[in-house]
């Protein structure tokens, strides 16, 4: 492939997903993308193994962003492409960390769905003071 | 391919804190909702505070804080977690499931 097709095929992902981006969070402030619930269960109740979960999730997509590109930055050379580096090895620690995470909310959820009383099954409305004050 | 890869780079760093910062604010805010984080439920169905939630949170934050500082010390690559992290954050974790369980069996006698 051409190094011009190739650039152009680059700027256009790069476009697109920029775009997708944009809507999503554009939807978030609007509130079409509905955060209310974002950490509770169906009755509405917050649950901490969702917000446990939601923080490992930044903690570790935020952490790979950083190593991605400093190891970009440290393969780049000043005529060779910065795009080098690659994708990081995940050591055996912090992957044993997310699946301790991430499993914690399953049994969880398992341990809810073992205690739940019927009237738990109805969705929960999303918080209509919290509509007013967005 | 420079300018590209630049592009990239602030476009999924613009992307990643505009998608923390809004759901921090969301949650200062009290727009999503954490009503009862802290209470668990017995198996009767009455709620009650719960400590094994508080400290779980306390652990998660330690940790995040700790592993977040360990990148930004040195982002080449993903800090050791020592074994004993792990088994504090897992033994956190056991907790928190433990109270789980033992109120739901608790509420039921």
């Amino acid at each position: 492939m051409s190094y011009s097709l190739e650039m152009f095929i680059g700027y256009l992902v790069c476009g697109v997903v920029g775009l997708f981006a944009l809507v999503i969070l554009w939807l978030m402030l609007k509130g079409e993308i509905n955060l209310d619930l974002l950490i509770s269960e169906k009755t509405g109740e917050a649950s901490m193994s969702r917000f446990q979960l939601l923080i490992f999730t930044f903690v570790i997509a935020l952490s790979f962003f950083l190593i991605v590109v400093s190891n970009a930055g440290a393969h780049a050379g000043p005529a060779q492409s910065a795009a080098k580096g690659g994708l990081p090895d995940v050591p055996g620690g912090v992957l044993a960390l997310l699946g301790i995470s991430a499993s914690s909310y399953t049994v969880s959820k398992a341990i809810q769905l073992a205690n739940k009383p019927d009237s738990a099954n109805q969705p929960a409305q999303p918080n209509p003071q919290a509509r007013q004050n967005g | 391919m420079r300018w590209l890869a630049e592009l990239t780079r602030w476009e999924v760093l613009v992307f990643l804190m505009a998608l923390l910062s809004l759901v921090l604010v969301q949650l200062l805010a009290g727009r999503i909702n954490t009503t009862g984080l802290f209470l668990g439920r017995k198996g009767d169905g009455t709620q009650y505070f719960s400590p094994e939630r508080v400290q779980l949170m306390l652990f998660t934050l330690g940790f995040a804080f700790q592993f977040l500082t360990g990148v930004l010390r040195n982002p080449s690559k993903f800090p050791i977690v020592s074994e004993s992290w792990i088994l504090v954050l897992g033994g956190s974790h056991l907790l928190y499931l433990g109270g789980k369980v033992g109120a739901f069996f608790l509420g039921k006698s």
